[in-house]
């Protein structure tokens, strides 16, 4: 990325390279005799550049009293050389020829020709109009002229569309570049000042944080004047929010490593630091990971003054923040009833049931959750969760409310019940179970069948019986024989011989192999 | 005044262990991954070996592993989680640990258990 960004850079100040002066193309001034004849005609005189008249016998005119010849008979105009040329001939009829000299040397014509372009080409005469020239000949005089851009300099470029578009462009992704390339510097700049700061906070608090802990008491620690607390935490630093942030975490980091007396001493400190404000104040606040990280404090901390603010957030929109206060509601009231959960209206994720499951099996040794109150939610989800710890925790007192829910409940929640009761082996709710079997809902039949097979009596083996008489789907015949099987061996063993389709005959072998019938 | 080795990469472990033992006047020296630890166990004369399981570079059981080979007689005291594996420890104890504590301890307690092993 950067040697791209190099190599843009240096094409662009190739770009920006004064070369105001273009040369048109290079060709020979004046290529013919004619017009470089013209040429000297209308330029008159030319640095350099002489004329002389020779006769046949090789003798150079010279007339003293003339102005336009010296006494060497040399001419500096064109133009003199040739009306004196003809004045002679006019007068004395010899034939003179013009000589050519430069720097009072004889040359050829070409030579000159050659010497006058060059003249030209360097911009050491400027030519004069032709006053008879045509518009074709100022353009070929236009071709001979060195090109001199309009907008000289830098500025060149903006005369072209193009170069202008791609110049700006180039320079937009420059700037794009470096500014990225500024922001990044300062970022890693911050970054790097904030590990420093941490790394520096770190190293005093923990240092702080051992000598407070094993010097004091839980009870001096509570009573601790300020004077002594701010020596070990002072106020100055108490006050930046980066010192606060690592002395939290390392609190919190110890309380979960440490047990016995240094996690009460932990959270006498805590309180006396006014760190559980903090904590509280974070509930508050509009980010949901603040929230959480408050709830997360509360929890570990034992704020149970913050209870009535966390118990706000139960029913929270988010579902990190609901979860978490759940969880803190769980872990820190004294007398859980649990119509906070019971309250929810969102309904409950897997993952939350797991969460809450592990809190409630870890409380429910200690203290009375009264858990039926969540068969009286108006979230199906949460009566279903109630349904599902009955079960997991075998709260046996319980299914008598389980059963006389079962009638009034949906089939969805009649599978749950009929699970529990499946679960904790309860053949006294047969009834129910037989009254399931005769349901048209497909899933139901397969709990109820599923259960009857575990706690049925002879009665589920007629139903059953009588059900698979009538053709059920492949899954559901799969259920029904298995418990048949469990439930009359004869009754199965009829059943197979009275009906030898290749689905039945399919599955008796799938249940008889002793390898499979458990898969 | 016994010198004592902790090889620990939690710095606020360390350095809570650290000072406890200070206070109690030991002279401690402390690394922060398995490769120093080992370094250490070459170069330091000691009279206790304080090691996590899981450390950088190399593990809890490879320490004790070079310094059962090196140094037989320093004894070592093994802090690790209970979350960690039943094997690790097993094998921890084969290897003929003093004393193993799980985490979350308590300094104090790890105090007595120091002055236990270092006493027998």
């Amino acid at each position: 990325m950067l040697i791209k960004n190099a190599v843009t850079f240096v094409f662009l100040l190739f770009l920006m390279i004064k070369t105001d002066l273009v040369f048109g193309q290079e060709e020979q001034f004046l290529p013919d005799s004619t017009s470089f004849v013209d040429f000297l005609i209308s330029q008159e005189e030319i640095p350099g550049l002489q004329f002389r008249l020779i006769d046949n016998s090789g003798q150079f005119f010279s007339d003293s009293t003339s102005n336009s010849t010296s006494e060497t008979g040399l001419i500096a105009e064109f133009p003199t050389a040739l009306f004196l040329r003809d004045s002679l001939m006019r007068e004395d009829s010899v034939t003179r020829e013009i000589q050519f000299l430069v720097y009072e040397e004889e040359n050829s014509f070409t030579a000159v020709q050659e010497y006058v372009s060059n003249l030209l080409r360097n911009g050491d005469i400027e030519p004069k109009q032709l006053a008879n020239s045509t518009e074709k000949d100022f353009i070929s005089l236009a071709t001979r002229t060195r090109y001199s851009p309009f907008f000289s300099g830098t500025f060149s470029y903006l005369g072209d569309f193009k170069i202008f578009v791609v110049v700006l462009t180039i320079t937009l992704f420059v700037l794009f570049a470096l500014g990225m390339i500024i922001f990044m510097l300062i970022f890693k700049a911050r970054s790097n000042r904030k590990e420093k700061l941490l790394s520096v906070y770190d190293e005093q608090i923990i240092g702080h944080l051992s000598e407070i802990l094993f010097e004091n008491s839980q009870h001096e620690l509570e009573g601790m004047s300020d004077e002594e607390l701010y020596r070990n935490f002072p106020l100055k630093q108490l006050k930046k929010p980066l010192y606060i942030h690592v002395l939290v975490e390392r609190i919190l980091a110890l309380n979960k490593k440490m047990k016995g007396d240094f996690k009460l001493k932990l959270k006498a400190l805590y309180k006396r630091l006014a760190l559980d404000k903090i904590s509280i104040e974070k509930l508050s606040s509009s980010k949901w990971d603040t929230v959480v990280t408050g709830l997360v404090e509360i929890n570990e901390m034992d704020l149970t003054e913050a209870l009535l603010e966390v118990k706000k957030l139960v029913n929270s929109p988010n579902f990190y923040i609901r979860s978490q206060a759940v969880a803190t509601l769980l872990n820190l009231s004294e007398s859980v009833d649990l119509s906070f959960l019971r309250d929810q209206t969102f309904p409950l994720s897997r993952w939350q049931q797991m969460n809450y499951l592990r809190i409630i099996k870890y409380l429910n040794s200690s203290r009375r959750l009264n858990i039926n109150s969540l068969f009286s939610s108006h979230n199906q989800s949460i009566r279903l969760f109630g349904y599902k710890l009955v079960r997991i925790l075998g709260l046996v007192d319980l299914l008598a409310e389980l059963e006389e829910k079962f009638e009034s409940s949906p089939d969805l929640e009649k599978i749950e019940i009929i699970k529990t009761f499946e679960y904790l082996g309860i053949p006294s709710e047969i009834e129910l179970i037989n009254s399931s079997l005769k349901s048209d809902n497909m899933e139901l039949i397969s709990a109820a069948a599923r259960a009857a097979g575990a706690i049925g009596d002879h009665s589920s083996a007629l139903l059953i019986y009588e059900i698979l008489a009538t053709s059920p789907g492949f899954k559901l015949k799969l259920v029904l024989m298995q418990s048949l099987q469990q439930l009359h061996r004869e009754l199965y063993e009829t059943f197979i011989r009275e009906n030898s389709t290749s689905d039945i005959q399919r599955i008796n072998e799938h249940l008889l192999d002793p390898l499979l019938k458990d898969v | 005044m016994k010198k004592i080795l902790i090889i620990e990469d939690d710095l606020l472990i360390s350095s809570l262990v650290q000072f406890r033992l200070k206070k109690d006047g030991y002279d401690t020296v402390l690394v922060k991954d398995g490769n120093a630890g080992i370094l250490a166990i070459d170069t330091e004369t000691l009279d206790l070996i304080i090691t996590d399981v899981m450390i950088p570079f190399k593990n809890g059981i490879e320490i004790i592993h070079h310094a059962r080979k090196t140094k037989p007689e320093v004894p070592i005291i093994v802090l690790s989680s209970l979350g960690e594996e039943e094997k690790t420890v097993l094998e921890a104890f084969n290897l003929g640990v003093a004393d193993f504590i799980p985490k979350p301890f308590n300094p104090n307690e790890l105090a007595i258990r120091v002055k236990r092993v270092l006493k027998s």
